[in-house]
């Protein structure tokens, strides 16, 4: 879309989001070219989506299609729009042949939220909601053994690639556990959740033991994989480098609801300088002589001048200096003295004094 | 109370009071109660105006030490004596004298005059309580070579416009009216010449030039404003003679601080644990948000590449002002007092409010300060998440 280079870093953002999009859809994908090259792909349907909405019960033509995504390449659009046809994401309003008119699924517009969320967060808050809805199933009077096994075996599942890929990345490169694991570790939330959920299975279903004993070790192996791979990064960072590790809406939720008192905390047992600015006695006499109505500072007594390039003439000084007679009167530039005029220091042998002796 | 505790202590809090009887700690000098530190070799921080060093900016300069000098004209009383301790002034006496000294009558200039005599007094040179006004313990640390250059000052600089109308005139009167506050007692006696040699030990190894040196980078380490480099230092580069500067900090409470190849000083750990904090807990407050805003968040973000507590990302005054939980006169104020101290350096914005960002002082943090420092903003923001739970374990395995 853009003229501007890739950059090597634009390079490797671009990697990130595309290797989540591959990882989401390996289940479902035909083959492993099956998944989106360029990020830009979900943008324009995303892009489109946002214009079915605005569009109202007319939805849209193939021309208002490309209007609302003309920021795009049409071949992309047209790349674009065919997958999205193909798989229903968008369809004719009427099925009959020559249908200039189309309209988007519902479903396909949640699973781009979907995408959305599992980008920022790696699927944590898709955990929280997961397991809030299985704590409800199992309390649910009508729910059977059988559906709470499989909620209890899908879970345990879960948590133990979960684990497992926590693992893998704590004992590989620091980079690497630094990028994926904030979103691959679970907070204490999570892991409350998960027993929570096993408490209410077991208390219910006691026959689910041992399907129970599993969910328990791996909700442990997650929170243990995760407290390591925390603790291998607060070792090896520097000494700002895990501020990265919280999400800046973490540090604005602090910034803006925290007390005095917990704010005043983080510092607590710091030492820093009182403030000591050292005031120079030269420093205090230049202040003072640069100030704006400043006492001027007695100047040395002033020897009567010699030249009037060195010291320029006041009017009483050229008084003194004209002859008698035929000179104009200062500050006048016009120098018209009788020749023979001899000035004491630079003494030119005839007519006016130099130019620079004339008063400005 | 050991010599590296004292000294760590004034730096922080200013002047140390001392007890009657108990001994100047050394490289202090005792003026009436208070000890504060003296330079070796009878230098002044001015030294590194000679070796193009700057020092930490003082904030409107020009004005407080306009203010200043006005002090002094109307405590100096005696030209014939020391400047400190001089005697004690109706604050109202000083504000009339700048006045004469600048020229100008209307209430701005009042409101910045009064400003820099609160600077003043923050740092202790001058002593401003109860509406009376008299020389701080730093006048006595003015070399005694200097006292002439002032003494002209003091000749030349106006007397105030309205001083036959101010009240209390007559220092007797003065004198009998001044406050009972011990703050403004006047000091028996004092001044910098009886300082302790307190380096000799290690410096007279030295000839002459070589112990100059050491001096030198010693106060650049001390005092400038940034960490100094390697190179313009001979007793920084030369690995011997940096040895001696290490052992000179440590008995100030201080450790050598190398940033690739810069070098500054700072709190030795152990001391500092011992010393405490001496900001309020506004202070401590507003400056943890802006090390948020201005470090944690653009870090989080990936815009802040250096392992660094400095940053060009400022933290707008709106910010704090209207998004966080601090009454506003309490921000302000300690805003105010982060910035005189090089907590928080303004930064303008053009026609905007601006913001500001952490202040010089924080290159002064040592490695593990730093990384404690990172760890408290963890534990109080995120204390559930993985991460706390593993700065916990690994200081419980410290403990232990």
């Amino acid at each position: 879309m853009s003229e501007q280079p890739l950059t090597l870093d634009a390079a490797l953002s671009e990697e990130a989001v595309l290797s989540t999009y591959r990882r989401m859809f390996a289940a479902l994908a035909r083959d492993s070219g099956a998944v989106v090259d360029d990020p830009a792909m979900v943008d324009i349907a995303e892009t489109l989506f946002a214009a079915f909405a605005e569009a109202g019960e007319e939805w849209l033509t193939h021309e208002q299609m490309r209007f609302a995504c003309r920021a795009y390449p049409s071949d992309q659009f047209d790349n674009r729009l065919r997958v999205l046809k193909g798989l229903g994401a968008v369809r004719e309003v009427f099925p009959k042949p020559n249908q200039l008119r189309y309209r988007a699924s519902f479903t396909s517009v949640v699973g781009l939220m979907f995408i959305r969320r599992m980008m920022d967060d790696g699927g944590q808050s898709e955990m929280h909601r997961l397991l809030a809805l299985e704590d409800l199933n199992v309390a649910d009077p009508r729910t059977t053994m059988e559906q709470a096994r499989q909620s209890a075996v899908n879970l345990a599942r879960a948590f133990r690639l979960w684990a497992l890929e926590l693992i893998t990345l704590t004992t590989g490169t620091i980079e690497e556990l630094r990028e994926q694991a904030p979103k691959l570790w679970g907070t204490e939330e999570i892991a409350r959740r998960a027993q929570n959920l096993h408490g209410t299975i077991l208390t219910r279903w006691p026959e689910l033991d041992r399907v129970c004993t599993d969910l328990r070790a791996a909700i442990y192996a997650y929170s243990d994989a995760s407290r390591r791979a925390a603790g291998r990064l607060a070792d090896s960072a520097g000494t700002t480098r895990n501020l990265t590790l919280l999400p800046s809406e973490t540090w604005r939720t602090f910034a803006q609801t925290a007390s005095k008192e917990r704010l005043a905390a983080v510092l607590d047992g710091f030492v820093f300088d009182a403030p000591a600015p050292w005031h120079d006695p030269a420093a205090i006499v230049r202040a003072v002589d640069e100030s704006p109505r400043a006492p001027r500072p007695p100047s040395p007594p002033r020897r009567a001048p010699t030249c009037p390039i060195q010291a320029p003439p006041t009017p009483s000084t050229a008084r003194r200096a004209r002859p008698s007679s035929g000179w104009p009167s200062w500050p006048s530039p016009r120098w018209a003295g009788p020749t023979g005029w001899r000035c004491p220091t630079c003494s030119p042998p005839t007519g006016p004094p130099p130019a620079a002796c004339w008063p400005t | 109370m050991t010599a590296a505790h004292a000294h760590a202590a004034a730096r922080a809090a200013g002047p140390l009071p001392l007890a009657e009887g108990a001994a100047t700690p050394a490289g202090m000098v005792r003026l009436a109660g208070l000890a504060v530190p003296v330079w070796p070799d009878g230098v002044t921080p001015s030294l590194l105006e000679e070796y193009q060093v700057s020092p930490p900016p003082v904030e409107r300069s020009g004005e407080t030490r306009r203010v200043l000098a006005a002090c002094l004209k109307c405590c100096w009383s005696d030209l014939s004596a020391d400047p400190w301790p001089g005697a004690t002034a109706p604050v109202e006496r000083v504000l009339d004298t700048y006045r004469a000294l600048i020229g100008r009558t209307d209430d701005v200039m009042r409101n910045w005059a009064v400003g820099a005599l609160r600077r003043l007094h923050d740092s202790a040179w001058v002593v401003m309580a109860d509406g009376f006004v008299r020389l701080g313990p730093r006048c006595a640390t003015w070399p005694v070579e200097s006292y002439g250059q002032l003494k002209e000052l003091m000749r030349r600089l106006p007397e105030p416009e309205r001083g036959e109308l101010t009240v209390l005139r007559d220092a007797d009167l003065v004198e009998a009216a001044g406050p009972d506050d011990q703050s403004l007692a006047q000091p028996h006696a004092g001044r910098i010449d009886g300082a302790r040699a307190e380096f000799d030990d290690l410096l007279d190894a030295f000839d002459e030039r070589r112990r100059a040196e050491v001096v030198a980078a010693f106060m650049a380490l001390e005092f400038a404003a940034e960490p100094v480099q390697e190179s313009r230092f001979a007793a920084l580069r030369d690995p011997a003679p940096r040895r001696v500067l290490a052992e000179m900090l440590a008995r100030r409470g201080r450790t050598l601080i190398q940033q690739r190849e810069r070098w500054t000083s700072g709190y030795d750990d152990a001391v500092a644990a011992k010393t405490g904090t001496a900001l309020g807990e506004s202070e401590r407050a507003v400056l943890t948000l802006v090390l948020i805003h201005s470090v944690a968040i653009p870090r989080a973000e990936g815009l802040l590449p250096e392992d660094s507590w400095l940053s060009p990302h400022a933290t707008p005054v709106d910010e704090l002002r209207r998004h966080t939980q601090l009454p506003i006169g309490e921000l302000e104020a300690a805003l105010r007092v982060l910035r005189h101290a090089g907590l928080l350096a303004q930064v303008k914005a053009g026609e905007e409010a601006g913001g500001y960002v952490p202040g010089p002082q924080f290159h002064r943090l040592t490695q593990a300060a730093r990384r404690r420092l990172q760890e408290e903003l963890i534990l109080a923001a995120g204390p559930h998440t993985p991460l706390a739970a593993a700065v916990r374990a690994q200081r419980k395995t410290g403990d232990e």
